[in-house]
């Protein structure tokens, strides 16, 4: 069943329906609401009552729209309003060198310890950005939302996205005494 | 350049494992449907009590589930308020017809079975026609928000009406209130309805309250185009 049929089902009071809904965004919604409130417990909270008020809201969700970045907007709505409460924010980080598989040929140990290092420096620049760039900048990039959901994320206009954006990517090339 | 870094950079940042989030949600959204996607789902779940039920707010926690169909919600709840007393109608001030075809942003309907309305009203965007003696009234709208909450008296099914779906609400009291965004209620005063219809035509969602048969309301919807 596709996302059309599931949430025309759910329009109708299936909760079955609804639950595969859920399935289908639960990873997307918490990463997102994880990004907005930077703390994990507090954004699953947030996710989950995000999905419930969702849920009865859909008789208002119009048939044919974008349902992503609908979802989104409610859930980070609900994450927003828990992130002074989330207390400390939880920084962005590296995974564990190792974990990522790549397709390339095994680069020697000096290319290696440049790039983890670059990688590095730049995440770093990343997290010191000011909140509403450093969330466009995760959103877009990070969690690979489109324009319009990013948007609905930060619960913006899309033209407010692009500009955030820009502006964020001067700061970072800035910070790593890089030019355009 | 930075923009490339920054993909790359994506499939090593460290995110959050995903929760299962589905079987709370689902704990609180409802029970599963006895039979999804069936015509004429009778389910011998009854009497509306909407303005009440989101008045109170214990009684939103015993949402049983819920349908919808363009504008219209109606919920089903376990337990009705007791409210007897008939009540004005609360569909807005009376005008007329050339009025609201003025005002509202859509094509209103009119009947071809049933002639003029005795009243015109207009609320929001909804326009609502009352006819006869006995009130039947037909209320049509593209952006006003509705809700009923039905108890154990009232049977609800689903029809097909000009190939697309409706729903007959019969055999109980119930009651409506309108509502606004982010699912917040305006109160409205409650009264008592016969049976109902609800469907929708374009972009409009249609309602029909009276004292009609199923087949007579269906007729009478038809007569709307």
């Amino acid at each position: 069943m596709n996302e059309a049929e599931l949430i025309a089902r759910a329009k109708r009071g299936d909760a079955a329906a609804y639950e595969e809904l859920v399935r289908m965004y639960q990873g997307i919604a918490f990463r997102t609401a994880w990004l907005v409130a930077g703390n994990t417990a507090v954004a699953e909270e947030a996710a989950h009552d995000g999905f419930v008020k969702a849920y009865r809201a859909l008789w208002r969700f119009r048939t044919g729209a974008p349902f992503k970045p609908w979802l989104l907007r409610i859930v980070t709505n609900e994450a927003r309003n828990r992130r002074r409460a989330a207390g400390r924010r939880d920084a962005l980080a590296l995974r564990a060198s190792g974990e990522v598989v790549s397709g390339d040929a095994a680069p020697s140990p000096e290319t290696a310890l440049l790039a983890a290092t670059r990688r590095g420096e730049l995440l770093a620049a990343v997290n010191r950005l000011e909140e509403h760039h450093r969330l466009a900048i995760a959103c877009r990039y990070f969690l690979d939302l489109s324009e319009e959901e990013t948007a609905a994320a930060l619960g913006c206009r899309r033209g407010t996205v692009k500009s955030r954006l820009a502006r964020a990517l001067e700061r970072l090339r800035a910070d790593l005494g890089e030019t355009a | 350049m930075i923009e490339r870094e920054l993909r790359d950079l994506a499939a090593r940042v460290e995110l959050p494992a995903e929760p299962d989030l589905a079987p709370a949600v689902r704990g609180r959204i409802g029970p599963r449907r006895p039979r999804p996607g069936k015509l004429a789902i009778a389910l011998a779940l009854v009497v509306l009590a909407v303005a009440v039920a989101l008045a109170v707010p214990p009684a939103r926690s015993e949402i049983r589930r819920w349908l919808g169909l363009g504008t219209a919600r109606v919920e089903f709840v376990s337990r009705l308020p007791d409210v007897r007393t008939r009540r004005p109608l609360d569909i807005g001030p009376k005008t007329s017809l050339a009025d609201v075809q003025e005002r509202v942003p859509y094509d209103v309907l009119t009947s071809s079975l049933l002639g003029a309305p005795r009243e015109v009203h207009l609320l929001g965007d909804q326009v609502g026609f009352v006819y006869g003696k006995h009130k039947l009234l037909v209320l049509q709208s593209r952006g006003t928000y509705f809700q009923k909450d039905v108890g154990p008296e009232t049977s609800v099914e689903h029809l097909e009406l000009n190939g697309r779906e409706a729903l007959w609400i019969s055999g109980g009291r119930h009651y409506f209130a309108y509502v606004e965004g982010n699912d917040q209620a305006r109160p409205a005063p409650l009264y008592l309805v016969g049976n109902a219809l609800i469907w929708t035509r374009g972009d409009l969602t249609l309602r029909l309250e009276g004292k009609l048969s199923r087949a007579e309301a269906l007729r009478v919807a038809r007569s709307f185009g």
